[in-house]
């Protein structure tokens, strides 16, 4: 049989996929049992299991105020994010000005570049604007950053749809305006949704610019993890991590699903 | 249009429209993108209530012209009148222009009726005279039923009949369309012009229909300007344009056509004139004018006899066939005569016909006034 090799082939990929995927996820779940830990120190695997960390981590007031803080910070960012975002890939996806392709990766650029190198530059520029360790520095940041997943998954919904759509609005008689609002809007608001988590997501998890640009009054989730992780080893900041992970997962998942819902819609004809 | 003060409840006898199509000009209209020309400065006289055709190959300059006329490519310079008025200038959305676009452009997230209501409601007219328009417009493209479906729902045939309706309830005064069955497959295709011709005899708009489709333009429409190279070459009613093409670009664009290069050319006057083409063969025209531009002899290949039995044709060479092509309802030779001329040759087939055989030596002859002069390339 000539096939045989293949069919070797083929599971031998599979298996090294499977190894690939336990590789990626593991380590990001183990510091779910180590929450659990009776201990007052962090060991794999824990001598015995309690919810008492959990408990702290209820009573414990900064963990409250950093939460609060990041929910502050985020949402704003994210809502920001998408605004801005769903405009440029608006303007680079759909008009027709010169240098697009550059403006394109203008946008991305913040994205890609390593985000030290973004938050060592801000970092004098908030010194000078006096507004080093405020909410809007932080949200400043966070915006740059966000604001191309959000062109981005916004880019890909223009994308799928043409554009005679909206020139057949016009000829029906929306202006630019209503023509954005009763048509382009409603096809592409699942990647605008999409985006927002994804925006919402990255801003909630992220530690370096916020290690730069919040202090002790505006710090975030993340930072006050890692402040925490530099004094005591203890699960209580596993179990704030779980707290984040929980969040986090939670809203890929919703991301997911509605991306799901927007490609099924496009299977079966397009919306 | 003014609404009556005083309306009847029955729908059915009233017409769909008491508006006629508006009469369009262009003057001067030119599109350029940078030193080129998309469109060529084109002046245009389009009657009210007329079916006007555009065909050309791609790149041509036929979508140009349309989108312009739409609005949403800006011209470089001259004059669309619509009725008088210039559109040069306006926005789509206050041109009152339908569109009907190759892909149909429906709104997916609407239902069938939202998007024939659209159109309505970008107007702020009342809830009750939009479903009104709506539930009559359904009906005139035989989808009354449907207007709670979404577009997806609906076969191509279907969704093209809503993207007509919801370009048409506005009484626009003009309606493009944007190679509209070029989706479709060939029965379909065909069922949908007569549907679209219907459709228009009922709203009573002008027409612009922009095809690469000859066969198309030639059924559905009362004109048709050919197009080249961004300027139009030709405009003629569909037979004009087959029995009389002004250039040979014209004459092979639509239908089959046996074009012969003049060498040199004699005569003119009652008698015609006189040409020796290709080849060193002399062919006799009806025409009584002696073209002064290099030019082509056009002969249809239906109007090649093989063999000559009456003996009236004016033109008559030996030859070879070539090949033998049999369609249905006729055969095609292409027959080979001295000095590497090949004309095509199409002969009706009807029952018991003997048909040629490659090789064969035959006679090919064709009548003088059956030879055209038309204008060589352009």
């Amino acid at each position: 049989m000539a096939e045989t090799p293949w069919i070797i082939l083929g599971n031998a990929i599979r298996f090294v996929a499977v190894l690939v995927l336990i590789y990626l996820v593991l380590p990001t779940f183990v510091i779910v049992p180590l929450s659990f830990s009776s201990e007052s120190f962090l060991s794999f695997p824990p001598p015995g299991w309690s919810l008492r960390w959990y408990e702290q981590l209820i009573a414990h007031q900064d963990y409250g105020i950093a939460l609060a803080n990041s929910l502050k910070i985020g949402l704003p960012a994210a809502a920001l994010a998408t605004v801005l975002g769903t405009m440029a890939a608006l303007g680079l996806a759909r008009g027709n000005m010169p240098g697009r392709t550059l403006m394109t990766i203008i946008v991305i650029a913040p994205l890609i570049l390593p985000p030290i190198v973004l938050a060592i530059g801000l970092f004098p520029i908030m010194v000078r604007l006096g507004i080093i360790g405020t909410y809007p520095a932080i949200l400043f940041g966070h915006i740059v950053v966000s604001m191309p997943l959000v062109f981005i998954t916004v880019a890909a919904a223009l994308k799928s749809y043409s554009p005679t759509f909206e020139l057949a609005a016009m000829t029906l008689g929306a202006n630019q305006w209503r023509s954005f609002w009763h048509v382009t809007f409603p096809m592409i608001r699942l990647g605008v949704m999409v985006g927002f988590i994804f925006a919402f997501t990255f801003s909630f998890d992220e530690i370096i610019l916020a290690l730069f640009l919040t202090n002790s009054a505006t710090r975030t989730l993340p930072r006050l993890l890692w402040e925490q992780l530099n004094l005591y080893m203890t699960p209580l900041v596993a179990a704030a991590t779980v707290v984040i992970l929980c969040i986090t997962m939670l809203m890929l998942f919703i991301a997911a699903s509605i991306s799901r819902r927007s490609d099924a819609k496009q299977a079966d004809g397009s919306s | 249009m003014k609404q009556p003060i005083f309306q009847p409840e029955v729908a059915t006898t009233r017409p769909l429209r008491n508006t006629m199509g508006a009469a369009v000009n262009f003057i001067g209209l030119e599109k350029r993108y940078g030193i080129v020309r998309a469109l060529m400065p084109t002046t245009l006289e389009i009657l009210s209530g007329e079916f006007f055709a555009i065909i050309g190959p791609s790149g041509s300059g036929k979508s140009t012209l349309l989108g312009v006329t739409a609005g949403f490519i800006p011209s470089s310079a001259g004059q669309i009148l619509v009725n008088g008025r210039d559109l040069v200038g306006d926005p789509p959305y206050t041109r009152n222009i339908g569109m009907v676009f190759q892909n149909y452009s429906l709104f997916p997230h609407m239902t069938v009726a939202e998007n024939i209501a659209f159109p309505l409601k970008m107007r702020g007219k009342p809830a009750a005279e939009i479903d009104g328009k709506v539930a009559r417009m359904l009906e005139a493209v035989r989808l009354s039923g449907f207007g709670a479906r979404r577009p997806h729902q609906l076969s191509g045939g279907q969704q093209q009949r809503v993207a007509l309706a919801r370009a048409a309830v506005y009484d626009p005064l003009l309606l493009l369309m944007d190679e509209p069955l070029g989706a479709l497959d060939k029965n379909l295709r065909e069922e949908m012009q007569e549907e679209i011709k219907r459709f228009q005899a009922a709203i009573g708009t002008t027409v612009i229909y922009v095809t690469h489709d000859q066969q198309e333009a030639a059924c559905m429409a009362d004109r048709i300007a050919v197009m080249n190279n961004g300027a139009i070459i030709q405009i003629a009613t569909p037979r004009e344009l087959y029995e009389n093409p002004r250039t040979s670009f014209v004459a092979s664009f639509l239908g089959e056509a046996n074009l012969m290069k003049v060498e040199q050319i004699t005569g003119g006057g009652v008698n015609g004139c006189t040409a020796r083409v290709l080849g060193g063969h002399i062919v006799r025209t009806a025409s009584t004018i002696l073209p002064a531009t290099p030019s082509a002899l056009l002969v249809r290949p239906e109007n090649i006899m093989i063999g000559d039995e009456r003996g009236s044709a004016e033109n008559r060479f030996p030859g070879v066939i070539s090949d033998v092509v049999y369609t249905a309802g006729s055969v095609r030779y292409r027959v080979r005569l001295g000095g590497d001329l090949v004309l095509t040759v199409r002969v009706p087939s009807r029952h018991g016909i003997v048909l040629q055989a490659l090789g064969d030596a035959v006679t090919v002859a064709w009548r003088a006034s059956d030879t055209i002069i038309v204008a060589e390339e352009g």
